[in-house]
């Protein structure tokens, strides 16, 4: 006998990113995923952030890795407000795992939380966290195919970033091919091409963060707060 | 390998869907492109999860929905597994575009004595 269903398979996961979205707004969040392979400067560009913004803007960074404190630790240099999710054999985060390091931090004094996803460019595209936006990442070490090679988060992202633009002399990267597939594949996407070691770029990054964290948070007092101590202004 | 936990999503989904007394024995679930599913992944993440929990055996039909392209040159539609990027124009200016569904559609359990209202369902494309 056949029972019709037609229901969201990650409903349970949807459910809790909807909680999280909803405390997230309500305490004045703007909340980034940031998604990319292994490697490609996540890290690295959220400490460039944070060196930027801290502690003119209260930070705070969940980190999603198999295994280790070390990405934390990096982080932790710069904000308090640090906590590092360690999935085992996990090849991305779930609302879940936002839900529970959210218990582990004030997140009522944040302006902006970043969300660094495990490192993988396939399959954190399609579970949704909570977030405002979800950022995704590409490097110029990783090839220029890279784009057209991973459609999902592509056309999934609010922003790309082309991250070790400092290395594009050295490497065979074809700059325009890169482009021109992004353009394809996403019309609407804005990419940012930046290097988060010389920060070359970085104030492209940070206006654009500033410009979304305006328009996407609702805490007048906080978005207020933001606008009058950002580095931009 | 992303499958590994939508496998028991799909597992946990169906069988709040299962009547009282039934047997779960097939769930039938579609994918849009933009899940990256593979469904040979799938499959394999299905088969774990069976060996895990003494489930089954229960079968796991997947659709996987094609990316629908569209070139901007000549204005030619067409469907395909894979995102293509050159249309027989010999244009490369192609735009894939997919659906982001992930559906559990139907099960299929063992017959119970209540009358259920039996009803087709399918997969289709958006």
């Amino acid at each position: 006998m056949q029972v019709q269903v037609v229901q969201n398979v990650l409903k349970l996961n949807d459910e809790m990113a909807a909680l999280n979205r909803n405390r997230l707004r309500q305490a004045g969040v703007f909340t980034v995923d940031l998604l990319g392979a292994p490697g490609c400067g996540k890290t690295a560009l959220i400490e460039a952030t944070l060196r930027r913004l801290v502690p003119r803007i209260r930070v705070g960074v969940i980190v999603g890795d198999l295994t280790t404190q070390r990405d934390a630790d990096r982080m932790a240099r710069f904000t308090d407000h640090v906590v590092q999710v360690n999935t085992g054999t996990g090849c991305h985060l779930e609302a879940h795992h936002v839900m529970e390091a959210m218990a582990r931090i004030d997140v009522g004094s944040l302006d902006l939380l970043f969300i660094e996803n495990v490192g993988n460019l396939i399959c954190p595209v399609g579970f949704d966290l909570g977030q405002n936006v979800k950022v995704g990442m590409f490097c110029t070490a990783g090839g220029d195919d890279k784009a057209a090679k991973h459609p999902y988060i592509v056309q999934e992202s609010s922003l790309l970033l082309l991250n070790k633009t400092d290395l594009l002399p050295h490497l065979p990267f074809n700059l325009q091919l890169f482009r021109d597939d992004v353009r394809r594949l996403n019309p609407a996407v804005q990419l940012l091409e930046l290097s988060a070691v010389t920060e070359v770029g970085m104030e492209l990054w940070l206006a654009w963060l500033e410009q979304q964290r305006s328009m996407k948070t609702n805490n007048k007092e906080k978005k207020s707060c933001i606008q009058n101590h950002s580095v931009l202004s | 390998m992303h499958e590994m936990s939508i496998a028991p999503a799909i597992l946990d989904l169906a069988r709040q869907h299962v009547p009282k007394g039934a047997a779960l024995r097939t769930v039938r679930v579609c994918a849009g492109p933009l899940r990256a599913i593979d469904e040979q992944s799938m499959q394999w993440a299905w088969q774990a999860l069976m060996d895990e929990q003494s489930a089954g055996p229960i079968a796991l039909e997947l659709t996987i929905l094609p990316w629908k392209m569209r070139c901007s040159e000549c204005g030619a539609e067409w469907e395909s597994a894979e995102a293509a990027w050159r249309c027989s124009c010999g244009s490369t200016e192609v735009r894939p575009s997919g659906s982001d569904r992930l559906q559990l559609v139907s099960i299929e359990v063992d017959d119970v004595e209540t009358p259920m209202l039996e009803r087709s369902s399918s997969c289709r494309s958006r």
